[in-house]
């Protein structure tokens, strides 16, 4: 497939996973938590084509969220290109053959994501630490991002693949 | 000769007889209600036995008759109910509309009661932040509607929150539920004046917290908070909730009572915007 059909779908997934995210999931909270399916998204591509596009992608998930939802210009930016490149560094010692391994890669991503936002949250806007909440918010959204993992694994994992095959042509990230 | 003579004038004697007697039978039955004889009857059967038969089968293929005709019937029958019922269904769902368009009406014409005091724009609620942190919506307001940022957004309900940033087309309110938001609001019955904080745990439930309790006050359950009209964001007055628990500390000074916010914020649809002058 070329390059600039790729990148289109690309982004065309990542907006319907976006969308999927504010309309669907939104509303579907286990015991008022919401999953966040960016982190699985950008997770599978990442462990599949690499930090670069892992990261690309992440900060275009990023952006468009800290636009429309946060407070603050950036934190989600930089959150989702973490997540991004952690899952592109760990590409290698991965297997992303199984489901378990991809599990898991979102599991170390929620850790990272939740704990950070922790931090901006109480930081920034001056909220009170709630450890119990940040327990609750880990174990449950960690649960909940496993079980879309294993949903959406084969077909992440093969969009994954078909952008690693036509990275030579990604002038824009080499 | 003489013998065939006979029988030709025999014959022409026998046919008169039948002539006559034919028209003696239509003389006497013309016009006459009367029962059939049994000869008549007998008759009849070896007749209408066969065209029993022969009718049930023609009838079968004859549209004036009983069961394709009935068929046909039925599921003419069947059509015109088909009709009327998708007729009726498409009445129902207008009926449905108009309920809900009336329901609209009655909730803008309190609203219009409501909103009297304030010079508001209204506006829809159309996304809510995808993260466990935050009580962030976006609404389908922005700038090129007059819509500024740090105006009060309210529902017919109560207090919703602020406008936090405002974008051309929409906006984003930081909801009262926001764990950072924290404001100065009144008891409605003993006007003390009391500060409404947003908490991470009962955000879930609609609900906030109150601290800043003057000293030996106890807040029953049901007692109502509105806004103090201190801090520059929320004029005085509007609704906010109602308490639900008050929670005794070791120092009274720290206690805290739970508030059930008005508005129900999983069901947050429509908002008005305060224009403050």
């Amino acid at each position: 497939m070329k390059k600039p059909v790729v990148f289109l779908i690309t982004m065309l997934i990542t907006i319907l996973f976006l969308l999927m995210q504010i309309n669907f999931l939104n509303t579907l909270p286990a015991f008022g938590i919401i999953s966040n399916i960016g982190i699985v998204l950008i997770s599978a591509i990442g462990i599949t084509a690499g930090s670069n596009i892992g990261g690309l992608l992440g900060a275009f998930y990023g952006i468009v969220i800290d636009a429309f939802f946060s407070k603050t210009l950036g934190i989600f930016f930089l959150l989702y290109i973490l997540v991004g490149i952690i899952s592109g560094y760990l590409k290698n010692n991965i297997s992303k053959d199984n489901k378990m391994s991809l599990a898991l890669m979102v599991v170390i991503n929620t850790l990272m994501f939740e704990l950070s936002l922790c931090f901006f949250t109480c930081y920034l806007y001056g909220t009170p630490f709630n450890f119990l909440f940040l327990l609750k918010v880990i174990i449950i959204e960690e649960l909940y991002n496993i079980f879309l993992t294993y949903i959406f694994f084969r077909p992440l994992i093969y969009w994954g693949e078909i952008i690693n095959r036509s990275r030579d042509s990604y002038y824009l990230l080499h | 000769m003489e013998r065939t003579k006979l029988k030709r004038i025999l014959n022409r004697i026998l046919k008169i007889i039948l002539v006559l007697i034919i028209f003696i039978l239509i003389a006497s039955t013309n016009g006459k209600n009367r029962t059939s004889s049994w000869a008549e009857d007998f008759a009849k059967d070896f007749i209408i036995i066969p065209q029993r038969v022969v009718q049930l089968i023609s009838s079968a293929f004859n549209d004036n008759n009983t069961i394709i005709n009935d068929i046909e019937k039925l599921k003419e029958k069947n059509k015109v109910l088909n009709s009327r019922v998708a007729e009726l269904e498409e009445k129902l769902a207008d009926y449905d509309i108009v309920v809900q368009q009336n329901e609209k009406f009655k909730a803008l014409e309190k609203a219009t009661d409501l909103y009297k005091d304030y010079d508001v724009i209204m506006a829809d609620v159309i996304a809510v932040s995808p993260n466990n942190w935050d009580e962030v919506y976006v609404i389908d307001k922005g700038k090129e509607n007059g819509i500024t940022p740090n105006m009060p957004v309210i529902t017919t309900d109560g207090l919703v929150g602020y406008v936090s940033e405002v974008g051309e087309k929409s906006s984003k309110i930081i909801s009262i539920l926001d764990a950072s938001s924290s404001f100065s609001a009144i008891a409605s019955e003993t006007r003390e004046q009391v500060i409404v904080k947003g908490d991470l745990i009962l955000k879930e439930e609609n609900k906030v917290k109150i601290s800043e309790i003057p000293f030996k006050t106890i807040y029953k359950s049901g007692d109502t908070f509105e806004t103090s009209g201190i801090g520059g964001i929320y004029p005085k007055g509007l609704k906010i909730g109602k308490t639900i628990e008050f929670i005794n500390k070791e120092n009274p000074l720290e206690n805290e009572a739970i508030l059930e916010t008005y508005v129900n914020f999983n069901k947050l649809e429509r908002v008005a915007i305060i224009k403050m002058p």
